[in-house]
């Protein structure tokens, strides 16, 4: 014990221990930076987090278990009253004295999740992992300090308990689908939620408590075979043969895919969703969120009140719902599992056959800091789409017969007559256009009106793809002999089409653009009180379908914005220059055919 | 004077490391790039191969390091031959055998590849030169800080640190990239460029004489004590 003790010591102030430390915290603040902190999920990777200080502690014990042969001291010792073994085991003991700071990470780790408004439960056994983890870690070292007591042993050990890892958890599970990857990846050390993609760990089987029995085994084992070095003894036999059985047990439970039984309890969680949610009407809102994530309604009704209570009292609709899904990606949840429910859109939609309803679906995910800002206005979007009339489904997009006829005729002819299966008068669509309406205006500014980080978001979208022709003066692809070029990043702003993605929802058809969102910057600048008391008082024209954008800039007094012609023009582009430009860079004819209208 | 020195530094040289690290090297390649789909159908990608390639090259530097180990550099430092030229000769004996390791690493690893795509093994040979050089400078200037001078001892942890710091940096300045096809994957490879060159020189630098002082700073030291007497 003497022994352990002064080397437990000495393991704990080695200086490779000490540098892994920051390499753990950073582990840590890297994978977690960009959420909102789900404590099932995040204890996973407290895990990982542990790994350099593992492999610290790896090298560490190899190092001070090689002390005495490096030194050429191994002889002095054979004076001492203690035997090889005892010295053996007073290394491998010695291991132990990393508990302390090991579980000090992780409870500073959960501390600081919690510190950030963490939805969820920690689960103790997956919070045991990292710690156990840096114990084999220790012990590994010294055994193979014992078996190989090369000075190179130690960091191509490192590698290759990396190289492993790396193996074990993602190259036995290449070729196979996402949601049935090789149970073979648990004789890994550390295994993450998935190997691919971002599953809720309620959709996930973790055997975890075998995997920490399976890990412990492994270090008694390899601890019994260092004790094996200085001799066969009963007692280091017994140990060994003991964590080779429990190694064998803890290893094929482990080892087991999923059965069909586990896998239809995990997929209830998305085909009776209710069974398993809260719910809670907020500002005549209604958020349904799964048991574990109940507090992020605080987060999304945060989000969504500031739309809400910005429209007239009488206006404000009663049918916006925001119904949390889950990610069935990565989980073992597989397709066959969901069929019938909402959510085996998630493998595969059909927008004109498929009716998703109108309610808003965020993940288990939610964003932090600036990706806060995106899932906020996100979700904006489309409650603001929703309260100024626009469409919320592509069944809400009825095609008129013309436009039908104009899609279809985009077809080869020999698919037409399948494709006017579902494209015909009357049918729906999957995505729309609001140029030119007004109230695409006001939704574009009530979204981002929202919160500080809905604004700065909108207004980092339109910084990085904002309206008209852009003349650059100076770069590499300059390509006209008067120094300037142009750049044009087309009509409609894609950025904000794509954020509903962020949220699992697939179903939001309206398309916006950039005029439209550049009129909402406009309003975006001006005070927000007076914005609101105006739109207020002009709700009714601003929202009827029939009333044009520059109507709203008439009524709310914008600057209205120039002409691509204009642009060209002020930026000192000669008439003909100007006009070849905006002919080769818009591209008037070649209007996109399938973009309808929103009605 | 260098070729007199070959046949005596062949003896003194530490290979078990380097060839254990190399054999392990075999091994993990091997494993790593063993494709257990159809050809037509593939599951390793060349991302696969080149993190397979990344970590024998890691392995292989661990091994170098050992290298330049000398615990008699003290006692031999009167010797004519000049320190930097016996690190030279160790590392010109050690080349081939990296080089030829290496020449049997790719085609080893690639041997199952469907790929049409041009493997990036000039940028692999790269980051292989960097990282065998960087051990060594690390080994050569902790040296003096491990009992015997036995440098390798502290290199391998330290580059082993050094490695995973890159993979903390941020993706536009990330080094360690897996897909050849990335677009930062030249600008990459200009970083380990410029890492070689660092490497270089500081090995150079590290394998300066110190028993052989400048002709100008010899005359220095040697007219301090005159003045002190006038």
């Amino acid at each position: 014990m003497a022994l352990a003790r002064a080397e437990g010591r000495r393991l704990l102030r080695h200086p490779i221990v000490l540098a892994s430390i920051p390499f753990c915290v950073g582990t840590f603040l890297l994978l977690t930076w960009n959420q909102a902190p789900v404590l099932s999920r995040d204890d996973i990777l407290t895990g990982l987090a542990l790994c350099p200080l593992s492999g610290a502690v790896f090298l560490a014990a190899h190092l001070g278990a090689t002390r005495s042969f490096r030194h050429g001291t191994d002889e002095l010792y054979e004076g001492t009253v203690t035997t090889p073994a005892q010295r053996t085991a007073g290394h491998l003991l010695s291991v132990l004295w990393t508990i302390g700071p090991s579980v000090l990470l992780v409870v500073a780790g959960l501390l600081y999740l919690v510190a950030l408004r963490a939805v969820g439960r920690p689960d103790p056994v997956e919070l045991l992992t990292g710690p156990s983890l840096v114990v084999l870690g220790g012990v590994l070292g010294v055994a193979l300090a014992r078996w190989w007591r090369a000075a190179l042993a130690g960091p191509v050990g490192v590698v290759a308990l990396a190289a492993i890892e790396i193996f074990l958890v993602w190259q036995t599970s290449a070729g196979r689908p996402e949601n049935d990857p090789n149970p073979v990846r648990w004789l890994a050390p550390w295994v993450p939620i998935a190997i691919s993609g971002d599953p809720p760990r309620e959709l996930v089987v973790r055997p975890s408590g075998w995997h920490l029995v399976f890990i412990i085994s492994l270090a008694l084992l390899f601890g019994g075979i260092a004790l094996l070095r200085a001799g066969v003894r009963a007692h280091a036999v017994a140990a060994t043969a003991g964590a080779l059985a429990l190694i064998l047990v803890a290893g094929s439970a482990q080892v087991r895919a999923p059965t069909a039984a586990q896998r239809r309890s995990l997929a209830d969680f998305l085909v009776h969703p209710e069974k398993h949610q809260v719910c809670q009407i907020r500002a005549s809102v209604r958020y349904c969120a799964y048991r574990g994530y109940a507090g992020w309604i605080d987060r999304w009704a945060a989000a969504v009140t500031p739309v809400t209570s910005r429209v007239p009292a009488p206006a404000r609709p009663k049918d916006v719902e925001i119904i949390q899904t889950l990610v069935v990606y990565g989980s073992d949840v597989g397709e066959a599992d969901l069929q019938g429910s909402p959510a085996a859109s998630q493998f595969g939609y059909n927008p004109t056959e498929d009716d998703l309803g109108s309610a808003i679906t965020p993940g288990n995910q939610w964003g932090r800091g600036k990706y806060e800002g995106r899932d906020e206005l996100a979700m904006d979007l489309i409650v603001a789409a929703q309260v100024v009339g626009l469409p919320r489904r592509p069944q809400d997009v009825r095609l008129t017969a013309a436009e039908a006829r104009r899609i279809l005729a985009g077809y080869e002819p020999s698919e037409r007559a399948d494709a006017a299966k579902q494209i015909h008068a009357g049918g729906a669509w999957d995505y729309c256009t609001s140029v030119g309406q007004a109230r695409a205006v006001l939704a574009l500014w009530l979204a981002a009106q929202a919160t500080s980080r809905t604004e700065s978001t909108f207004r980092g979208v339109l910084a990085r793809d904002p309206y008209g022709i852009q003349v650059v003066r100076s770069g590499s692809d300059v390509n006209v002999r008067n120094g300037q070029d142009f750049t044009f990043g087309g009509p409609m702003q894609g950025e904000l089409a794509t954020l509903q993605y962020e949220l699992q929802t697939f179903n939001f058809p309206v398309q916006w653009s950039k005029t439209e969102a550049t009129y909402a910057l406009q309003l975006l600048n001006q005070p927000t009180a007076r914005v609101s008391e105006a739109l207020a008082r002009n709700w009714a024209l601003l929202t009827r379908p029939s009333t044009t954008t520059d109507e709203l800039v008439q009524v709310m007094g914008l600057r209205p914005l120039p002409s691509y012609d204009e642009q060209l023009r002020e930026a000192g582009v000669s008439p003909v220059h100007a006009k070849s430009v905006i002919r080769n860079l818009t591209d008037p004819a070649n209007a996109d055919p399938s973009l309808v209208p929103c009605r | 004077m260098a070729a007199e020195l070959v046949r005596p530094t062949v003896r003194v040289i530490r290979w078990v490391p380097l060839l254990v690290a190399c054999g392990l090297a075999f091994i993990q390649v091997f494993v790593q790039t063993r494709d257990v789909c159809p050809r037509s159908d593939p599951c390793l990608g060349q991302e696969a191969r080149v993190l397979a390639l990344r970590i024998a090259a890691i392995l292989i530097a661990l091994g170098a390091a050992f290298v330049l180990d000398d615990p008699t550099e003290e006692t031999t430092g009167h010797f004519p031959a000049p320190r930097w030229l016996r690190r030279a000769v160790r590392v010109g004996l050690v080349a081939p055998v990296v080089a030829l390791t290496w020449a049997l690493l790719i085609p080893l690893a690639l041997r199952s590849s469907v790929a049409t795509d041009p493997f990036p093994t000039g940028a692999l040979t790269l980051e292989l030169s960097t990282l065998v050089i960087a051990a060594l400078a690390l080994s050569a200037a902790s040296a003096r800080f491990v009992p015997e001078g036995m440098g390798g001892v502290a290199a391998g942890p330290i580059l082993l640190g050094l490695v995973a710091a890159a993979h903390y940096l941020p993706q536009r300045l990330a080094v360690f990239l897996l897909d050849p096809q990335t677009p930062r994957w030249n600008a990459a490879h200009d970083v380990w460029k410029v890492l070689l060159l660092i490497a270089i020189a500081a090995l150079a630098f590290v394998s300066r004489d110190p028993w052989r002082r400048s002709l100008l700073r010899l005359r220095r030291e040697a007219a301090q004590p005159a003045r002190r007497d006038t």
